[in-house]
């Protein structure tokens, strides 16, 4: 009691570690005590070392499927991290200069990213379906049937067709950040700029990008956990094998059907799971720190 | 100013509070651990008044919406039959069923019956040895019941479900007014029903909808495809006689691969799914399907006006092999609060009444010579010369101790259709695993 007496600060704050400790470290704890061993989820737990590591990294089978899913969730990273990030730039500073009808812009592109992502699943589905969907219907209608195409169920094109869904549903958020920070370069700079005869390029580039350090950490570590964890909108559309060809398949599914099983088979292995699931948590919290390291070098912390 | 945000924001925490109590309280009622997805409903006619300390409450987990509709007539004769008991079901998502349900049980608060797949998946054998399920062996009567419908439910001589009673097959289903308007009949010979596919294409419809990119679809489309063009080696490997890596199954995926290089799937037939392809025979886009003789209700529900038959993929010679799997049906929870209910209500599931019943309602093959199907459709669909086992079903059969091969074939076999894989190369990694 006298530790705790000297110390009133952890009376204050004792609440907040019980409740962390509780629904954050303990399942952590778990996890990693659960990878060492074989579970179905009913019954007894086997142990089993290092068995599950070893299948992850080493099976022939297994760990070219992780592998696959590992690099799709890299890919997509660096697509969010650039394409996704640069097109959230160009919205934001489009409003900020406020062109002709910025406000029923700003409106429309924000709307995809309030609709749940199982109604966008669904959404996929109405046209993209190359019988029903609108898609291939309209190119049959307008003389270009060459253009039909199995869209998701090409495995070339599956993956940049999530790509653009993506984009689609997620471009209102990040620009909306982006938006807010801009607000914030005061505006007797770009005066000053516009009489020392900068044009817009210019003035893009050289100060509102250089003052918009704050909403680029929030965006590009928003966007990195977020890419490495996606797991939402691959597994609506492509299910949980993750598409054709395991084109969309990511590592969040490829670890949901190993540890849940898939459609009707219902073998759950909740070891093997949470063997992916520590792996995965190394591979994020080592770029999550490089990642900050990084952006602390490039004073964009401020 | 500061006192009117102070007053504001208490009230919030309360109301908040308030919302998290609710919430607590009502999900120790409901049953359902995923909000999505969970259809409840009572099947009480009659409210009603006062439930008595004794009236026993049963709740039954189903696993799909295609079989609401007879379960739901199921309780409804059992309660009249039984008015002191109460049966309430659920309707889950079939690819949720697994994981809700163990999670369920892991939880102790599994429902008293629940659907299994039998001894075709491998779960219902580790819920049996881990004492989830309760042995029926002696409570239940299955006397009516053949061997094949038996062996679904069979662990070591013990029983710990209710059989099935619709022997579930597939069939091409066929639109008979395009079948009309391009002049063509039901196909008698294998090359037969090729050429009519190259006639359908020809006139601008789908020939033969596939789902290729969902695995069931790929596999029931492939089974009456297997059987109908080596049906010797069909029975061979029923028997055992036979590996799965025989060039003569190769030869069948290779068919099947031509047939969509043709077109014969439709334009881009790898991108739909099984919702995608049974819609695109209701709306009549496409001329022919293949599916399971349990979709038979589907088509007329999605579009009652559909003129529509099924028939069996005849061979080069003109024989009809039907493949016939036993649907499997539920199990007693070894934990329930009212065995006895619970009990009396696998009973009524199993014998001839409750199995008419369910077979009706289902527009299904009856599987008991004692259960009469009355569905002109299933009628003409059940005609068939041999009878042959399902490829899936060999697949569980001659599995090895610890062999897979239904997970491999799960997730590899629309690789195959896609071209990532040579069917040697798949046929190879399935024989790897079996005995």
């Amino acid at each position: 009691m006298k530790f705790f007496k000297k110390r009133p600060y952890l009376q204050f704050i004792s609440p907040g570690i019980a409740l962390y400790s509780i629904f954050v470290i303990v399942p952590v704890l778990f996890a990693i005590f659960l990878s060492f061993h074989e579970w179905s989820g009913i019954g007894s737990m086997k142990f089993v070392g290092l068995d599950n590591y070893a299948k992850l990294l080493t099976d022939p089978r297994t760990s070219e499927i992780f592998l696959n899913a590992l690099g799709n969730n890299l890919k997509y990273t660096l697509c969010v991290v650039t394409i996704i990030l640069g097109v959230q730039l160009v919205f934001a500073y489009l409003l900020n200069i406020n062109i002709r009808g910025a406000k029923y812009f700003r409106l429309m592109i924000f709307l995809p990213y309030v609709i749940s992502t199982a109604i966008i699943g669904f959404f996929t589905l109405i046209v993209f379906d190359p019988n029903l969907g609108i898609l291939n219907n309209i190119l049959g209608l307008v003389g270009r049937a060459d253009l039909k195409s199995a869209w998701f169920g090409d495995p070339k094109i599956a993956f940049v067709l999530l790509v653009m869904v993506i984009l689609w549903q997620s471009v209102g958020a990040g620009m909306m950040i982006f938006y807010a920070n801009m607000k914030d370069v005061p505006k007797s700079m770009i005066e000053a700029s516009v009489i020392d005869g900068a044009g817009e390029w210019k003035r893009f580039t050289n100060i509102v990008i250089p003052m918009l350090g704050p909403s680029f950490t929030t965006n590009i570590m928003l966007g990195v956990i977020w890419g490495l964890t996606i797991f939402d909108i691959p597994f609506l559309i492509g299910g949980p094998q993750g598409g054709i060809n395991n084109s969309i398949d990511f590592v969040n599914q490829f670890f949901y059907r190993s540890t849940f099983g898939s459609a009707y088979f219902g073998e759950t292995s909740l070891g093997f799971g949470a063997c992916i699931s520590v792996t995965m948590f190394v591979i994020i919290f080592s770029i999550s720190l490089m990642l900050s390291k990084l952006l602390k070098r490039f004073k964009f912390n401020d | 100013m500061k006192k009117s945000f102070k007053f504001i924001a208490m009230l919030l925490v309360l109301v908040s509070v308030a919302f998290l109590a609710l919430g607590c309280a009502s999900s120790a009622t409901t049953d359902s651990p995923s909000a999505e997805d969970t259809n409840t409903q009572t099947a009480a006619d009659t409210p009603s008044p006062q439930p008595s300390a004794e009236k026993a409450k049963l709740l039954v987990w189903e696993h799909t919406p295609q079989f609401e509709e007879p379960l739901k007539q199921v309780i409804e004769a059992f309660k009249t039959q039984n008015p002191d008991i109460d049966v309430e079901y659920e309707i889950k998502t079939a690819d949720q069923y697994y994981n809700l349900l163990a999670t369920t049980i892991q939880a102790g608060e599994a429902p008293d019956l629940f659907w299994t797949n039998g001894t075709a998946t491998s779960n219902y054998g580790s819920y049996a040895s881990q004492g989830v399920l309760m042995d029926l062996t002696d409570k239940v009567d299955y006397s009516i019941y053949p061997e094949a419908a038996m062996k679904l439910v069979d662990i070591d001589g013990h029983y710990y479900s209710t059989p099935g009673a619709t022997a579930d097959t597939r069939a091409v289903y066929y639109n008979k007014d395009i079948f009309d308007e391009l002049g063509l009949s039901v196909p008698k010979t294998f090359d037969e029903f090729e050429a009519d596919m190259q006639t359908i294409l020809d006139a601008g419809y789908v020939p033969l909808a596939l789902g290729g990119s969902f695995f069931w679809s790929t596999l029931f489309t492939f089974e009456p495809i297997l059987a109908a063009m080596e049906p010797d080696w069909l029975q061979a490997a029923a028997k055992g006689e036979a590996r799965v890596n025989d060039p003569h199954v190769a030869a069948v995926w290779e068919k099947m691969i031509e047939w969509g290089n043709k077109g014969y799937f439709g334009v881009g037939y790898l991108g739909v799914d099984e919702g995608g392809q049974l819609l695109a025979f209701s709306k009549g886009e496409a001329a022919m399907t293949i599916t399971g003789s349990w979709n038979v209700s589907t088509f007329s529900s999605n579009n009652p006006d559909l003129n529509y038959g099924a028939f069996q993929l005849p061979t080069k010679d003109g024989t009809r092999p039907m493949i016939v799997t036993y649907a499997c049906g539920f199990a007693v929870s070894a934990n329930t609060e009212y065995p006895e209910a619970a009990v009396k209500f696998a009973q009524f599931l199993a014998s001839v009444e409750g199995q008419s019943i369910w077979v009706k309602a289902l527009n299904g093959v009856p599987g008991l010579s004692e259960v009469v199907s009355e569905d002109p459709v299933i009628a003409e669909m059940t005609q068939h010369d041999i009878q042959v086992e399902s490829f899936y079903s060999i697949l569980g059969d001659y599995a090895s101790e610890d062999g897979n091969p239904g997970q491999i074939m799960e997730e590899d076999a629309t690789k195959v259709l896609s071209g990532n894989l040579t069917p040697e190369e798949f046929l190879n990694s399935l024989d790897a695993l079996m005995q």
